[in-house]
């Protein structure tokens, strides 16, 4: 009975069940930071336990799954819609997986403040999964604006240097961005006879000068958040001042919603706007690549270095999307999960070492590696993992990616091929410095290794990376069906098939009944 | 007649026996302040009773309709929380005295008569009644130099604007020989010729120009930012409040009656204003330190914001007005919480505006800090904030109407105004470990007079949660513009 409707009511379970935790959080007297801490814990463990447990039941067919329809505000049309595919229920399941290790690396990295502190980033996981769950376009903005705000105060409160810099930027970047998306909604909104629901926008016609627009509007708000180069001058900013769990979630989560962005709306309602603007962004993704990799080269900062690679790795996961094929796709797919592991885990590296000892430029370290073995060999094994060697996750997504633009554009492949090169490049060259050769300072004699705790958050997410280097079909296998089904539609050559009955049948969309049937039993 | 208009009739009776009898009691400010809090309930009592029967009547010079009830209940509403957040300042700034209830009721009563008035004179009286009311509040506390000029300046101010609008009405008189406005109204489209053609004209944009002044349309906003500042800050709530929500009041009832003079022509002019008005008011507030002031040119932003639907009056006229009446009411939630915080920071004698005085305060008054964050977001319009649903439904009006680009101008001022809004809660929550690690003592919070919290916790619940689920509150709201379009035509 009670799976029943766990079952039937599992996406606003996984979206509201943090945000009862925080007000757990908020009825907890301010000084008992433990209970804080556990209560925090707990709420990101119950949901990812619900999670996995759902992701077992969650079944790859080319619908949305999980589906929950209730009328919010009938006058608008707006309803509560919530349903998931294969990709947005994998970026679900990255983002309850990395939020029991944020909470668990910030148990002693916070120490003021720490009511709040876990009090927003449960608001903000609620945020993030309903996010990637919102089926409906107004809810979907929602969800996507108030993500802003919990960041927002986690970058300037305990952010460090430039934090409040870095918090505003990061904030009006994306408001930018997202207001416009908002203007191609509310004109989408009367299009598609005021229905802001998924479905219908992806039945509409929209003429070629409506697409390029409304193309050019979601693209943005979208490319902000990848970041695509030249949009990405908020992200090492906000990243490197960011505290250590705001940095992980910012890496592993928030960039992704740019790419699902692309995935789940930019593209696929606007085929002939990719069609026009596909050479253009897979050129600024490409840029982002090489540039990226060259200036995370030069860097001086730890953190910043793990900012500028992101821009280079999520330029791959766009080349893959835009590549339009399906090994393409889910390369892009599984790189968006593998930098959300292998990233993560970086930053938690370099927190790890700022919190012992205050600085997280390169020059302040330099043979560590004896004092530290520990915390070397997972900072090795992380590097490893992202600069993609073989056996390890990015290495499987990467090559996909490249298979893919190399089947669809050989130039774009043969030029983003050096960035793989590039970022062994900057990768080792930073461990080197870092951990190898002669200790410089006499600070980092009396270096601490790792502690039990620390070791419980890096373990989890090493495994993960060997599981998807060495055995990625299960993940495949759930996505699949949603990447063909991506496909289908992003290259869907013109709208006016879909009014014909004859192209009706060729949709490839079993959701069409489904939407019908929808709309019929409203 | 006498039982409707009661809802804002009663308050006028009330403010004279308050002025007659108020003076020979020792314990005035309590009388006063009983009598004008009684009588605001009552009223909304009875607004509330005449919103479910209107039928759309006209009396005398009057339209009693749900409109006008609606906009009745929004300054009965604004009323009572300026009454409970009075009633401590002005026995800590030594101004108790019973005239001040007396005002602010009369001026309820010229408020009701601007968006009940049938006729223009109606109108016109209804605003005089009003701003005279608030020329003398503005400079209630008479030893402050500051809010004696705010007082001046406003009137002098305002006194031309009452010339134009009045010129205004003259020129229509003489060009179509009635001020009623629903025989304006069904007077159709401009066919005069000649010399009347002129006078129509001019009269139209005289009392454009007198009503931009009263909601502070820019370029006519220049008193705004002084007044605002130098007047005690419990009447610049109700300024910045009730005062612009009448003002739009007898603005949309003005529009219907003569918008149709030259349909393209107010498009334009609409169009210029809400832009014009947006920017300026954003961009300066960019560079307040005050408060008060900061907030004041929010203030003209806001009546930017609000003007973009009226872009859309001819086609989805109900629509139009139902969304900009929704955004008046959201814009009283949270501007009388924001508002009502600086209150409640208040120190005996001396108001605190400046917005270092907030340093440090999401640490040391927690519960302040957070809803003043909210409120700020809610003005910035950031979901799921009833600030973001009131322009979301105003903006949607233009959408429908194919105003993309004045959409597009409207969302990207939203942003800049994200970033003054969110100047303050940099001040109060970034501060950094050494400024906030020692919690100091929360006496001020505590000592925060009880009807000053209530005002708080009642707009801090209603922005929060009708920003959610609007539903109920938008189908009242639309039942009301719905009936008045409907009914007259």
């Amino acid at each position: 009975m009670i799976i029943v409707w766990a079952q039937a009511h599992i996406l606003t379970l996984l979206t509201f069940l943090p945000m009862v935790g925080a007000f757990f959080i908020l009825l907890l007297p301010k000084k008992e930071f433990n209970s804080i801490r556990a209560t925090a814990l707990g709420t990101t463990l119950v949901v990812l336990a619900l999670n996995l447990w759902a992701y077992f039941r969650f079944q790859g067919i080319p619908d949305f799954e999980f589906q929950e329809t209730v009328a919010w505000i009938p006058a608008f049309h707006v309803y509560y819609r919530l349903g998931v595919d294969g990709v947005s229920f994998l970026l679900i399941l990255l983002t309850s997986f990395l939020m029991p290790i944020v909470v668990l690396s910030s148990w002693r990295d916070i120490e003021h403040r720490v009511k709040e502190f876990f009090f927003l980033m449960l608001i903000l996981q609620t945020g993030m999964i309903g996010t990637f769950a919102a089926l409906d376009f107004f809810l979907f903005y929602v969800f996507w604006e108030i993500m802003l705000i919990p960041m927002y105060f986690l970058i300037g409160v305990w952010g460090s240097g430039k934090r409040i810099m870095a918090a505003f930027k990061f904030v009006l970047y994306t408001m930018v961005g997202s207001v416009l998306m908002l203007v191609a909604i509310l004109y989408g909104y009367f299009k598609t006879g005021q229905s802001f629901y998924l479905l219908d926008w992806v039945q509409a016609s929209f003429t070629h000068q409506e697409q390029i627009w409304m193309f050019l509007a979601f693209a943005l708000a979208f490319a902000i958040k990848v970041p695509i180069f030249p949009l990405h001058t908020w992200l090492p900013d906000a990243h490197t001042e960011a505290p250590t769990a705001g940095s992980v979630i910012l890496a592993g989560v928030l960039l992704k919603m740019g790419t699902y962005g692309f995935y789940r709306f930019a593209m696929p309602l606007f085929p002939e706007a990719v069609v026009k603007f596909g050479p253009f962004i897979l050129t600024l993704a490409v840029i982002g690549v090489v540039y990226g990799s060259l200036v995370a080269m030069v860097q001086k900062d730890l953190k910043r270095l793990v900012a500028y690679s992101s821009v280079a790795h999520l330029g791959f996961v766009i080349l893959g999307l835009f590549a339009l094929n399906q090994i393409g796709v889910q390369g892009a797919v599984l790189q968006m999960l593998n930098h959300g592991l292998s990233t993560g885990a970086l930053c938690l590296l370099v927190g790890m070492v700022y919190e012992r000892r205050h600085t997280r430029l390169i020059a302040d370290y330099g043979g560590i590696a004896k004092v530290v073995p520990m915390y070397a060999f997972f900072f090795v094994f992380v590097t490893l993992s992202s600069i993609g060697l073989p056996g390890l996750n990015n290495f499987v997504g990467e090559f996909m990616v490249l298979l893919g633009i190399f089947q669809a554009k050989k130039i774009f492949a043969i030029v983003a091929i050096t960035g793989v090169v590039l970022s062994a490049v900057y990768m080792l060259w930073a461990v080197e410095r870092v951990f190898f050769g002669k200790i410089n300072h006499d600070a980092n004699r009396s270096l601490k290794d790792l502690k039990w705790r620390e070791v419980c958050v890096l373990v989890p997410l090493c495994v993960a990376m060997i599981w998807i280097g060495v055995y990625p079909q299960p993940l495949l296998k759930k996505i699949s069906a949603s990447t063909e089904n991506f496909l289908k539609l992003t290259t869907r050559t013109t709208t006016l098939s879909l009014r014909s009955p004859e192209g009706r049948s060729n949709l490839p969309l079993c959701q069409m009944e489904v939407a019908s049937s929808l709309r019929s039993s409203q | 007649m006498l039982q409707q208009i009661a809802p804002w009739g009663w308050p006028a009776c009330a403010a004279l026996f308050i002025l007659l009898v108020g003076p020979f009691l020792k314990k005035s400010h309590l009388f006063s302040f009983g009598v004008a809090f009684v009588t605001a309930l009552v009223s909304i009592f009875l607004a509330w009773q005449g919103w479910i029967s209107a039928t759309g009547d006209t009396i005398g010079f009057l339209l009693f309709d749900k409109f006008t009830y609606l906009f009745v209940l929004f300054f009965l509403l604004a009323l009572v929380f300026v009454l409970l957040l009075s009633y401590s300042y002005l026995e800590s700034f030594g101004i108790a005295r019973p005239e001040y209830y007396a005002l602010l009721l009369f001026m309820v009563f010229g408020m009701g008569c601007m968006a009940g008035g049938s006729n223009l004179m109606v109108i016109f009286l209804g605003l005089e009644i009003m701003s005279v009311s608030v020329y003398v509040l503005c400079g209630f506390q008479r030893t402050n130099v500051l809010c004696v000029e705010a007082s001046l300046k406003y009137f002098l101010i305002g006194a031309f604007a009452s010339a134009f609008l009045l010129l205004g009405i003259a020129f229509i008189y003489g060009a179509t020989n009635t001020t009623d406005i629903i025989a304006l109204h069904q007077s159709g489209a401009l066919t005069f010729s000649g010399d009347t053609k002129i006078y129509a004209l001019l009269g139209l944009s005289l009392i454009s120009v007198g009503l931009a002044f009263k909601i502070a349309v820019v370029p006519f906003h220049f008193w705004a930012p002084d007044v605002y500042e130098g007047a005690p800050v419990v009447v610049t709530t109700f300024m910045a409040t009730a005062v612009k929500a009448a003002g739009f009041a007898a603005l949309l009832r003005i529009i219907w009656a003569l918008f149709q003079w030259d349909p393209v022509l107010f498009s334009k002019v609409v169009w210029i204003g809400a832009v014009l008005t947006m920017t300026v008011g954003n961009v300066a507030a960019l560079l307040q330190r005050n408060l008060k002031r900061m907030l004041a040119y929010s203030s003209v932003a806001h009546a930017g914001y609000a003007l973009i639907p009226l872009v859309a009056f001819p086609q989805q006229s109900s629509a139009v007005v139902a969304s900009i009446s929704f955004y008046l009411l959201t814009y009283i939630l949270m501007t009388v919480g924001a508002f009502a915080v600086l209150i409640a920071l208040t120190e005996p004698g001396q108001e605190h505006c400046d917005m270092q005085y907030l340093r440090g305060m999401g640490v040391k008054k927690p519960f302040l800090g957070f809803v003043m964050t909210v409120f700020l977001l809610s003005l910035a319009g950031i979901p799921p904030t009833m600030g973001f649903f009131g322009k979301y439904y105003m903006f949607l009006q233009a959408v429908q109407a194919g105003s993309i680009w004045l959409v597009v101008i409207g969302l990207l001022n939203s942003v800049i105004s994200v970033y003054y809004y969110l100047g303050p809660v940099v001040v109060m929550y970034f501060g950094g470990k050494e400024e906030t690690r020692t919690p100091e003592d929360r006496s001020v919070w505590l000592s925060s007079p009880a009807a000053v919290i209530a005002v708080i916790w009642i707009c801090f619940l209603s922005v929060s949660l009708l920003g959610l689920f609007p539903s109920n509150l938008l189908d009242l709201i639309q039942h009301s513009s719905a009936a008045w379009l409907v009914a007259i035509r």
